[in-house]
């Protein structure tokens, strides 16, 4: 039976697009595909969400392989491509009525340490108080390794087969499954409604 | 030293497109972006490459979550998308052929469901691997590291004797923490090349596709 919620962040709760992020700085296509690319498309980014190399340094590795006229905008990208914060739509609103109906809600995400202050902003996270997120980088842990998600189901004293788990990556969400755990990969809030639905939960 | 070069299949080897495949069953054109998400995009489908799930018990699954009229398309695609055409990333085969002369060894490791024991005769370039290592054999995934342990051991090879070129960088990222040397293919060859002589992989600078 379900009695625990579990909810990705990254397209699920805040929209996560590279290519909004770039557009921002209004560079040519070219200049920005390769910062994109450069920026968030390689192992870098991985590593920072796993706490093994820290902003500074994937800012460091992507400056040695950008032209110098693109540092500056590779700087603004890593350390604000949060501003301003954008959600996915009809989030804020269903996880408001899990909350307020007295669903158990976590946070499990694959994000690096400054994640404690830009979740924050996004309106959302009011309903994930810091005790029950689960921040992969605090952790070295990533999903979809199996550890991840032991690692939070012990600190959260949650077992596998009460949880729910809602994140828009397939491979993670298999992950939860092997695991024990039911698992909804998320398409938006109108089928993630259906979802829960199905499952018997009153929204 | 480098002696091993393991190639991801979707991605690296095989260009593999989900629309492609469903317009290739038949599937009408509306009917397309909801079967490539809930087939190609589902838990179920990454189940099938660590043999969690059976292919029946993964088109039911599926089925519950499509209109009636979708369900055996879902089926269909789930079981019958190997049988179609399999087309090569362009360049990667002469790539494959290069590093072959040079005297690596190539492996082909890939999360795949069964079926690839079916298709991987077919898959562009095949015959110049010595072995394929597919995660459904093992029920195991990129990028869990007890996968790359598997098959470091099944195939007697020690990590820093191994390259790795995946198109997932979660994938690069779990062969670098097994201390295995890994490239992540974005589908730029001429990258690809000059990232593998920076490892020591002498392998020319320029080829078709680059």
């Amino acid at each position: 039976m379900i009695k625990n919620l579990l909810f990705d962040m990254g397209n699920v709760l805040m929209r996560f697009s590279p290519e909004v992020f770039v557009a921002r700085l209004g560079l040519s296509d070219r200049d920005a595909r390769l910062l994109k690319n450069t920026v968030f498309g390689g192992v870098d980014w991985v590593s920072l969400d796993r706490g093994a190399i820290t902003e500074e340094e994937l800012l460091e590795r992507a400056c040695a392989r950008l032209p110098e006229e693109l540092r500056a905008a590779a700087e603004a990208l890593v350390r604000r491509w949060d501003e301003p914060p954008i959600s996915v739509e009809g989030m804020e609103a269903l996880v408001g009525e899990l909350w307020e109906a007295g669903w158990p809600l976590y946070l499990l995400t694959n994000a690096g340490p400054r994640h404690r202050t830009y979740w924050p902003k996004y309106p959302a996270s009011r309903y994930f108080p810091e005790e029950r997120v689960f921040r992969s980088a605090d952790y070295k842990q990533l999903k979809p390794e199996p550890e991840f998600y032991l690692t939070a189901l012990a600190r959260f004293g949650l077992r596998a087969e009460e949880c729910l788990f809602i994140d828009d990556n397939a491979v993670n969400a298999e992950a939860a499954v092997r695991l024990g755990m039911d698992a909804v990969v998320f398409h938006g809030a109108d089928d993630l409604r259906r979802a829960l639905a199905e499952r018997g939960l009153p929204v | 030293m480098i002696k091993n070069i393991l190639f991801d299949c979707a991605g690296v080897l095989l260009d593999f497109s989900p629309e492609t495949v469903l317009r290739r069953l038949g599937v009408p054109g509306e009917d397309v972006p909801v079967l490539c998400r809930e087939v190609f995009g589902s838990a179920e489908w990454i189940a099938l490459q660590r043999r969690g799930v059976t292919l029946e018990e993964a088109a039911d699954r599926i089925g519950l979550r499509l209109p009636m009229r979708l369900r055996s398309w879902a089926g269909l695609a789930l079981s019958d998308w190997w049988k179609y055409p399999l087309e090569g990333v362009p360049g990667m085969e002469e790539l494959a052929a290069g590093l072959k002369e040079l005297g690596y060894r190539l492996i082909l490791f890939a999360n795949a469901d069964r079926s690839i024991h079916l298709y991987a005769q077919r898959i562009p370039g095949i015959k110049l691997f010595d072995s394929l290592f597919a995660s459904a054999d093992w029920k195991l995934l990129k990028p869990e590291p007890a996968i790359y342990d598997a098959l470091l051991g099944s195939l007697g090879l020690t990590s820093w004797e191994c390259l790795l070129i995946d198109a997932v960088p979660a994938n690069v990222d779990g062969a670098r923490r097994v201390d295995m040397d890994a490239v992540l293919f974005t589908g730029d060859m001429a990258r690809l090349r000059s990232e593998l002589n920076a490892l020591g992989v002498p392998v020319k600078l320029t080829g078709q596709g680059a």
